[in-house]
Order: C-alpha cells, then sequence, then structure tokens
C-alpha cells in the first residue's frame, strides 16, 4: 500500500516538473522550474503600448500540471476592466515547482 | 540476482539524473496531440500539437481554459479595437476531436469549421476587433475548440 502510494505520488510529481513551463506565449523569458513570477508583453507592437491606462487582467491555473481551469480571455479582462478601447495587451505568468501556475492576461485601454 | 543490484541502482540513478535534466530543456509537452486549430492544417496520423499564439499552462487529466487568439492591436488613432462595449457582437464556432485510447496506432477524428469569416458572417458581424478561444481536453481522448470572434 505505501509502496502504491509512493509511487503514486512520485508520478504526480514527474508530471508536475515535466510540465513546468509549458506555456506559449509571443515573448517567453526563462522560465524558473522551481519558482517564476514576471511579466512579459503580449502585443509587442510599441506604438500602441501606452503607459498609465486602465488595465483589466483575467487568470487561468493549472494545478500539478493535471487540471487546468480558467478563462483569461482579451474579452474577460476587457470586461473586468471596464475598458471599451483596447490599446495593448501583457501577461503575467507564475510558477511554484510546477504544483501551481496562474497566466494573467493583463490588457490595456480606455 | 544480488548481482544485477547494482545495475538497477545505477539504471535508477541515471533516470533520476535524465528527469532532473528534462526541465532545463524547456517545455516539456505533456499536452494531448492532434488537435485542430485555425492556425494548423487538420490532424494527421502524426499530428502536430494543438497550436495557438497563446496556450496557458494545460492540465493533463482535465482543461477548460480561454485565452486570447488575437492580441496584436493597433495604434490609437489609426483606427480602435472595442473592449468590453456592450454593442459588441460575439461570434463562436468550434471543432471536435476524440482519439480512441489503448489502440494500436491511436486512432482519432476531427471535425467542424472554425473559420473566423464564417463565424463572423452567421453573427452577422461587419468588422472584426478581436478573437479569443476556449479549449476544453479531457484526457486528450476528447478535445473542444471554441472559436469567439467580437466586433460590430
Amino acid at each position: 500500500m505505501i509502496k502504491q502510494v509512493g509511487a503514486f505520488l512520485a508520478t504526480v510529481a514527474a508530471v508536475a516538473v515535466l510540465t513546468t513551463g509549458c506555456y506559449q506565449a509571443p515573448v517567453m523569458p526563462p522560465v524558473g522550474w522551481v519558482y517564476s513570477e514576471f511579466t512579459a508583453p503580449l502585443d509587442y507592437d510599441q506604438e500602441t503600448s501606452l503607459v498609465g491606462e486602465r488595465a483589466g487582467r483575467a487568470s487561468s491555473m493549472s494545478i500539478l500540471g493535471l487540471v487546468a481551469l480558467g478563462d483569461c480571455s482579451i474579452n474577460t479582462a476587457a470586461r473586468q476592466g471596464g475598458i471599451t478601447t483596447l490599446h495593448g495587451a501583457d501577461y503575467e505568468f507564475f510558477n511554484v515547482l510546477g504544483v501551481y501556475q496562474k497566466f494573467t492576461v493583463v490588457v490595456r485601454g480606455e | 540476482m544480488n548481482s544485477l543490484a547494482p545495475l538497477r541502482r545505477a539504471l535508477v540513478r541515471l533516470v533520476a539524473v535524465m528527469a532532473a535534466l528534462l526541465p532545463t530543456t524547456g517545455c516539456m509537452v505533456l499536452r494531448p496531440r492532434e488537435i485542430v486549430s485555425p492556425l494548423t492544417p487538420p490532424p494527421n496520423i502524426i499530428a502536430p500539437d494543438y497550436e495557438s499564439p497563446v496556450i496557458p499552462p494545460l492540465g493533463f487529466i482535465f482543461t477548460k481554459v480561454a485565452a486570447p487568439l488575437d492580441f496584436e492591436f493597433p495604434s490609437p488613432g489609426t483606427s480602435t479595437r472595442q473592449g468590453s462595449d456592450p454593442g459588441l457582437k460575439q461570434g463562436e464556432s468550434n471543432t471536435h476531436f476524440i482519439r480512441i485510447p489503448f489502440v494500436r496506432f491511436r486512432p482519432s477524428v476531427a471535425w467542424e469549421r472554425i473559420s473566423v469569416a464564417e463565424t463572423a458572417r452567421a453573427a452577422n458581424i461587419q468588422t472584426l476587433h478581436y478573437a479569443d478561444y476556449e479549449i476544453l481536453i479531457v484526457l486528450g481522448i476528447y478535445a473542444e475548440y471554441r472559436l469567439r470572434v467580437y466586433g460590430e
């Protein structure tokens, strides 16, 4: 029984480690598999990246690389920030050992 | 039997070292393959991964996430992209994917169309502003890719 639980935990840990950093975006800085917390551009056209505007956020998360849930769409982020005219977008990535990963889309506009 | 013990220990160590090195090679893709998206051709037996410009972290057992499909916004003053305007129209279309597990070559089928133009036309959208998508994956056996376009 103990062996089976150990094998299960080892499998879960292996999946968590192997799925670390498993996301895709146009700009991807190096991802730390022990801990990561950074923001990067989603829309990297500098002309549209204005500072000091309203921002809206929407997130999705993945637990142990096994279950992923959430809505980090542009529409949800814009609604959250009350933005009616979009100018640009960034994303935030947060990871702890692949056990918990959070992907947040931040849209800017008016 | 005991003579094999050192060999077994060495093998376990080798596997452990390889497992420790794998994450440093970048993203180990443990997501289901052969999923249709608007950016990839239809799947075949050796199919491409599900592709999209933005893919949040996925789950091996269950995934239901929405993410941006179009995230390049025009310069202010040249034109505008509406965000959450209540008057914004929304169009949706989706594809389905089913894989038969535990069978040699893991046969799979995918159907339906998710053309941006057709989706917009069906929703009576004349001017497109942006697009999102939602992906649902259950154990890599069933997947659904839903396209959402917004415009007026």
